[in-house]
């Protein structure tokens, strides 16, 4: 009887670690809140999409009130992502997302090169023809390698109070997202 | 039929302790992966598609979009400093000093993650650039449903909720790793029924 049940929870316990492990790792497949599902259904590729504010309050969880947030999805498949902004004053920062939602690379302007927002996203295979072509853009841009085609750019514009609303609009809607091609 | 006994045994505490050891794991302000400083939690993401899968899991499980390690830091908390849950029956002061950082924000949340209503204002949140400090640095905000001097975060409503501070552009990601961040405690004032 004793060895019952101590076979028992050892099985148990077993299992319970199996169920465990396969909760937590299939969570971000299945998703129970997905911000990227919005994103997706609000955006199109290779075309820079600012987010409303009341929108993505309601869809995307803990937003920074402080702040104005632009949506750039890219497609590796199709051809790589060129981003570009201009310099500006108020602080930003910008994350590549892929689509399980994880950060490959982060920036914000203190760290971008001359404070501007230059990005070139290419996959290995582009980066090997890249290498290969040698275009101008690839001295300045900061280039990323992605293992994984699908993704996103989440720009993120300071907007203490409403008199920077002008000041972080004309930032968002100087922002390109374009398909590079060399 | 002792079989299928066993076997019924065996799934109800697999089922039983994984999903809810699974679940506690990813909670707000709990589990694995995430650094604590008193109330705090942070889930610094690490850049690279390694990303340990208590956060990823938990990214996902919040609907968030979570900063980036050069973006920042969020720091949650649900609790006081005593670990008793933040409820909007209470006001709470919010005093000390944050991490060393560009700026910051911090704001008050729903338990779903939806902003919480001031009571005036236009936002349930405060930045570094419009708040009042002592003469040290340090500082002091009040968490309340009421009016109150000095730094006035102002939220409304009932039940629980939780703070977000966010440190932007800030070393305590970027450098050495995240260790022992400086965070302001929070204390419970008063409570009204």
């Amino acid at each position: 009887m004793k060895w019952r049940v101590l076979y028992l929870t050892a099985m148990g316990l077993i299992l319970a670690g199996l169920i465990h492990i396969s909760i937590v790792l299939l969570i971000p497949k299945l998703g129970t809140r997905d911000a990227w599902a919005f994103l997706s259904g609000r955006t199109d590729i290779f075309s820079f999409t600012k987010l409303k504010n009341n929108e993505t309050g309601a869809a995307i969880a803990e937003v920074d009130p402080f702040f104005t947030y632009g949506v750039c999805r890219f497609d590796l498949d199709e051809a790589p992502l060129k981003m570009a902004g201009p310099v500006t004053a108020t602080f930003w920062s910008a994350s590549v997302f892929d689509d399980n939602g994880a950060v490959i690379y982060s920036l914000n302007n203190r760290t971008a090169i001359d404070n501007k927002l230059d990005l070139l996203i290419v996959n290995p295979l582009q980066t090997l023809e890249l290498r290969e072509a040698q275009p101008e853009e690839v001295e300045t841009s900061v280039v990323i390698e992605s293992q994984i085609n699908k993704g996103f750019v989440i720009i993120r514009v300071l907007q203490p109070d409403d008199s920077w609303i002008e000041n972080s609009q004309e930032f968002l809607s100087n922002i390109k997202c374009d398909r590079f091609t060399y | 039929m002792r079989l299928i006994i066993n076997v019924t045994i065996v799934i109800a505490i697999g089922l039983l302790l994984g999903a809810s050891t699974a679940w506690y794991s990813i909670k707000r302000n709990h589990g694995f992966g995430g650094i604590k400083a008193g109330p705090w939690t942070a889930w610094p993401f690490a850049g690279g598609a390694e990303a340990d899968p208590y956060t990823m899991a938990k990214v996902s499980k919040d609907g968030i979009i979570p900063l980036g390690a050069t973006e920042g830091l969020a720091f949650e908390a649900t609790t006081d400093g005593q670990g008793e849950p933040l409820n909007l029956n209470c006001e709470y002061s919010i005093s000390g000093i944050t991490p060393p950082s560009k700026l910051w924000t911090i704001a008050a949340y729903h338990e779903d993650g939806t902003a919480l209503e001031p009571t005036s204002g236009s936002k349930a949140a405060m930045h570094s650039g419009n708040i009042l400090r002592f003469p040290d640095g340090s500082f002091r905000i009040f968490v309340s449903r009421r009016p109150q001097a000095g730094n006035w975060l102002s939220v409304s409503g009932k039940g629980g909720f939780y703070v977000v501070l966010r440190v932007y552009d800030t070393p305590v990601t970027s450098t050495s790793g995240p260790v022992n961040p400086q965070m302001p405690q929070i204390v419970k004032q008063e409570c009204i029924q």
